[in-house]
């Protein structure tokens, strides 16, 4: 798998709308298309806009069949994947780049704990693919891809908080699953909803 | 079922059941210019009418630059102690922890003023700072340095004049730098830890050079870029002059973060209390195992609570412990990570897009982790602690069944 482009996240985004729909989006269960803003017509507009994201209510041309979501559903993964595989080689680059105390951040055991446990999580979920799993086993996919995510952003310290850094994508990789990967309350036997 | 803990200090439990009271009431205010800022950081002119917008200012002003304006209550204290400003910190955080951020007044520079400055740099800043509105900045962290003191590398060389300095150099992630009308910037004069200075700018002055970074979240805080190109700074600029180099820069620069370390760390409590609040009031029948994770949260809010109370107490009686004030600041920043998230759980699919607020919360928290110090700096301070071991306190060294502390059995 390559590595994304920092910034690429809504492009990306709209070439798997693309691939799984052959040119349309897909709907997620709660009613809305996420997706680049350009590619929704809406640009600039909405909270998410000054990401390169909008999300709209569901059209009549939007797909959302169990086959397509789910498909959709892993592609979204991988594409969180790529994205912290990315992240991942340009938290390395950007510690190796970092001296303090006349040695390398890199050199610190702490931190290489840290990128190695991001190291083994990717690739044991990059490992098997899961196209017959449930939404409750890629929403806890998703949920360990976020925790991993979490611990470079950490370790990017206030770089990962720059909108033109990587901590947008993941950012925005955390809300696609949100809207598309988290099981509602008809999946949540443990929730009682009013 | 937890309840959130009453937070009363022993020693001025009725005047701090108050202030918290006023505090709850004035942060309440804060929610709608929150989502305003997060729209357009400089919507902040518009709201700097509101009571909840004035007490940075006020509470971080000595005494005898304070401006009593009717806008607070006489009881708000002017000069707070860290106690008083972590209550303030964590009810305004609840509100919004950008447009607290947001807010004009001194800042962290207000503790190296208080440390460092003699009356007549004191005049200067402060004289500066109480004019509302007016904001300041505190200069230590590098670009590529992080924001360890001893590393940094703006200069300050000798003003080939003979009079004074001139600074040339670089800050990076600093609050409201871009906005600012004065402020402390630390740099270097010499090499070693006694090499370190703390100069006052004016931002007017020829040389000084700023932009505002484009933020994920917390954007209220103007988070800025700032550049210092040949700007002088007269002698009288240079903090503690009349001080030993020993007890100059440096000092102020570690006063200041300890003292401020616990107010981040109330600013991450104040966010994730208002997650967990948030979703019983947005889904007041939740049960089960959901419940049981907004419970669990409370829970371990009430405890950080407790530590940071006590971190706070051992501030302003002047026997701070740092290590406990790392793990307390480290520990709240994780806490206001997780209750985010949880709340975005709890609240269902699509509730970062359903819920504006909570996507905005849940972006801002992650600018706790690397305030004050990122988290690994502070367990290796923790470990340091243990070291010596300094890090665990009585009460923690006496857990045993049947032991009833305040609220923890």
């Amino acid at each position: 798998m390559t590595t994304a482009v920092l910034g690429s996240y809504p492009s990306l985004l709209d070439a798997l709308h693309a691939d799984v729909t052959s040119g349309g989006f897909v709907a997620s269960p709660s009613g809305c298309v996420l997706a680049s803003a350009e590619a929704l017509g809406v640009a600039g507009a909405g909270r998410f806009g000054r990401f390169g994201l909008a999300c709209v209510p569901v059209s009549a041309g939007s797909a959302h069949d169990d086959a397509t979501a789910a498909r959709f559903a892993e592609g979204l993964l991988a594409l969180q994947h790529m994205v912290l595989r990315g992240t991942l080689a340009h938290t390395i680059t950007r510690l190796g780049e970092r001296v303090s105390e006349g040695t390398s951040l890199l050199a610190r055991p702490q931190l290489q704990a840290d990128l190695a446990d991001v190291a083994m999580e990717l690739q044991e979920e990059a490992a098997e693919p899961e196209e017959g799993a449930g939404r409750d086993v890629r929403w806890a996919r998703h949920r360990r891809l976020t925790r991993t995510g979490r611990v470079l952003l950490r370790l990017l310290g206030g770089y990962s908080m720059l909108a033109e850094g990587p901590g947008a994508d993941l950012y925005l990789a955390e809300v696609a699953g949100n809207v598309y990967l988290q099981p509602g309350p008809d999946h949540r036997a443990e929730d009682h909803h009013a | 079922m937890p309840e959130f803990a009453p937070y009363a200090l022993d020693t001025r439990g009725e005047r701090m059941d108050a202030l918290e009271q006023y505090f709850r009431e004035a942060a309440r205010e804060l929610r709608e210019p929150g989502a305003a800022l997060d729209a357009d950081p400089d919507a902040v002119h518009r709201f700097l009418h509101l009571p909840a917008v004035r007490l940075q200012q006020h509470m971080l002003t000595p005494a005898r630059f304070a401006r009593h304006d009717d806008v607070l209550p006489s009881f708000v204290p002017a000069e707070a102690s860290c106690a008083e400003w972590i209550l303030a910190a964590e009810w305004l955080a609840y509100g919004d922890p950008g447009m607290t951020l947001a807010s004009p007044g001194p800042a962290l520079s207000t503790v190296v003023l208080r440390a460092l400055a003699d009356e007549a740099q004191q005049d200067w800043f402060f004289g500066r700072t109480s004019d509302w509105p007016t904001w300041a900045f505190f200069a230590l962290t590098e670009p590529e340095k992080g924001s360890a003191a001893t590393e940094l590398t703006a200069r300050l060389d000798a003003d080939p004049s003979g009079d004074g300095w001139v600074l040339n150099g670089e800050k990076m992630y600093i609050g409201n730098g871009a906005h600012a009308r004065v402020g402390v910037v630390f740099c270097r004069r010499a090499p070693g830890p006694w090499g370190i200075e703390a100069v006052m700018v004016d931002t007017g002055d020829p040389g000084f050079h700023a932009e505002t970074l484009p933020l994920i979240g917390l954007r209220g805080a103007r988070i800025s870029r700032l550049r210092f190109d040949g700007m002088r700074i007269p002698p009288e600029r240079v903090l503690g002059r009349h001080r030993p180099r020993s007890r100059r820069g440096l000092q102020g620069a570690l006063q200041a973060m300890l003292w401020f370390r616990p107010s981040v760390a109330a600013f991450a409590l104040g966010v994730g209390r208002a997650a967990c609040d948030y979703v019983l009031a947005q889904r007041p029948a939740l049960a089960g195992a959901g419940r049981a994770e907004v419970d669990t949260m409370i829970d371990r809010l009430n405890r950080l609570r407790r530590l940071l109370r006590d971190v706070a107490a051992e501030i302003d009686a002047g026997s701070p412990n740092t290590f406990r004030v790392s793990g307390v600041k480290m520990r709240a920043a994780r806490l206001a990570e997780d209750a985010t998230l949880l709340a975005a759980r709890l609240l269902g699919p699509a509730s970062l897009v359903e819920h504006p607020w909570l996507d905005k919360v849940y972006r801002d928290v992650r600018a706790f982790e690397f305030m004050e110090g990122t988290g690994n700096i502070h367990r290796r301070g923790v470990f340091q602690g243990l070291l010596r071991d300094d890090y665990f306190t009585s009460r923690d060294r006496d857990v045993r069944p049947g032991r009833v502390a305040e609220g923890v059995v």
